[in-house]
């Protein structure tokens, strides 16, 4: 209840024009932001895409929020619907072959972590969920990795809880088939 | 044998109380079943190890000036809108005025010939062949060239019957007679029968 007031306070010294007010929103909620772009793009270039044009669309609808879900809820709504957006860019450039190999290689190397060990933990798992359909995976992102229930994340997508439990079902059954592949690793 | 369908649901806690009781028996005497629950607890481990993952602090600090840099980009864009729409403009009429320029003078290319038209009008067109006219003959046919098309008929006609040159002259008693009389002299009796005659020798005889 807190985190919303002072959530309430930023958005509303934002749209009175201070722009240090936005600042410190984005400062709370980047590695949110950051780590849902990753894991659904599974690399760090692309996230990082991601992250800067969730903070466009972020600044630019501020004015309109009205406070009918959390900021939360709005800011991961908004990264849901720009990496879905961003993964159907980048299949279709990849189907017109405009990236190559080489490019896909730069981009793993390109990184933020320094623990090498989680490092090489965390590409493992990138590669598994980048085998899972997108909309499968982004459930089982939300419900293992930010432990959402069924009902936040149909607030997010908009999708039934009924569809949201199938999605999360057939995630799993893959998943349990890559997870062989995973401890052989 | 439990399916991977029972496991995903034991998993996601989608079991009743009874179902869950009967599945962890089960587990209890299948290898199978707990290889693939430590598979999948392993997997889920690695999962709570990467949620604390620390980045390069870096990186999330160069996140605001970085999108700071690209707004200002975008802003300027936006600042202009009048000049990119009259620059807009100035591209299509100038378009336009390349496109009508390169349509005219391209309509007839005359070669020894080779006549290629192009978007031409009907009006346009006749100008252009009215002085050639005489040359296409189009309406009426010269004595010579019904001559020429009676003789090509009668051998045709004789090479399709099988005629002799007397049998020709049976069937075509009057030589000055041009086509057209002779075909309106035929009554349909005849025609029918000359028409069965050259079916019957192009299909069956052949």
């Amino acid at each position: 209840m807190a985190d919303n007031n002072i959530d309430f306070e930023l958005v509303n010294k934002f749209n009175a024009g201070d722009e240090a007010a936005f600042n410190k929103i984005v400062l709370k909620y980047q590695q949110k932001i950051y780590w849902h772009a990753r894991r659904m793009t599974g690399n760090h270039l692309d996230a990082d895409e991601v992250v800067q044009e969730v903070l466009i669309v972020l600044y630019n609808k501020l004015k309109s929020f009205q406070f009918k879900s959390s900021l939360y809820t709005w800011i991961y709504k908004i990264t849901s619907t720009r990496c879905i957006n961003y993964l159907k860019k980048r299949n279709l450039k990849q189907i017109f072959s405009l990236e190559d190999s080489e490019t896909k290689i730069v981009r793993s190397r390109d990184d933020v972590i320094n623990d090498i060990e989680m490092k090489e933990k965390l590409n493992k798992l990138e590669k598994a969920l980048q085998k899972v359909p997108v909309r499968q995976r982004e459930v089982f992102i939300m419900r293992n990795f930010d432990e959402m229930s069924y009902e936040e994340i149909s607030e997010i997508t908009g999708k039934s809880v009924g569809g949201l439990k199938a999605n999360y079902f057939h995630a799993m059954k893959k998943i349990m088939e890559l997870v062989k592949n995973y401890e052989n690793e | 044998m439990k399916t991977n369908d029972e496991v995903v649901k034991y998993i996601d806690n989608q079991m009743s109380p009874s179902e869950r009781i009967d599945f962890e028996n089960e587990m209890k005497n299948s290898i199978e079943l707990q290889k693939k629950l430590s598979g999948f607890k392993k997997l889920m481990q690695d999962i709570n190890q990467l949620k604390s993952i620390e980045l390069d602090e870096s990186y999330f600090a160069s996140t605001i000036p970085k999108f700071r840099s690209r707004r200002e980009v975008l802003r300027k864009f936006v600042l202009f809108p009048k000049l990119t729409f009259g620059f807009a403009s100035i591209l299509a009429v100038a378009l336009l005025f390349v496109i009508s320029i390169s349509r005219t003078g391209r309509n007839v290319i005359i070669q020894k010939n080779n006549i290629v038209v192009k978007d031409t009008s009907s009006s346009e067109m006749s100008s252009l062949l009215d002085p050639a006219s005489d040359q296409f003959n189009i309406g009426y046919v010269t004595k010579d060239e019904e001559a020429s098309f009676d003789s090509l008929m009668n051998s045709v006609m004789t090479k399709e019957l099988n005629l002799t040159p007397s049998d020709l002259s049976y069937l075509s008693p009057d030589q000055n007679s041009d086509l057209s009389t002779m075909l309106h002299n035929i009554n349909d009796k005849e025609a029918d029968n000359i028409y069965k005659e050259i079916l019957s020798r192009r299909f069956f005889e052949r």
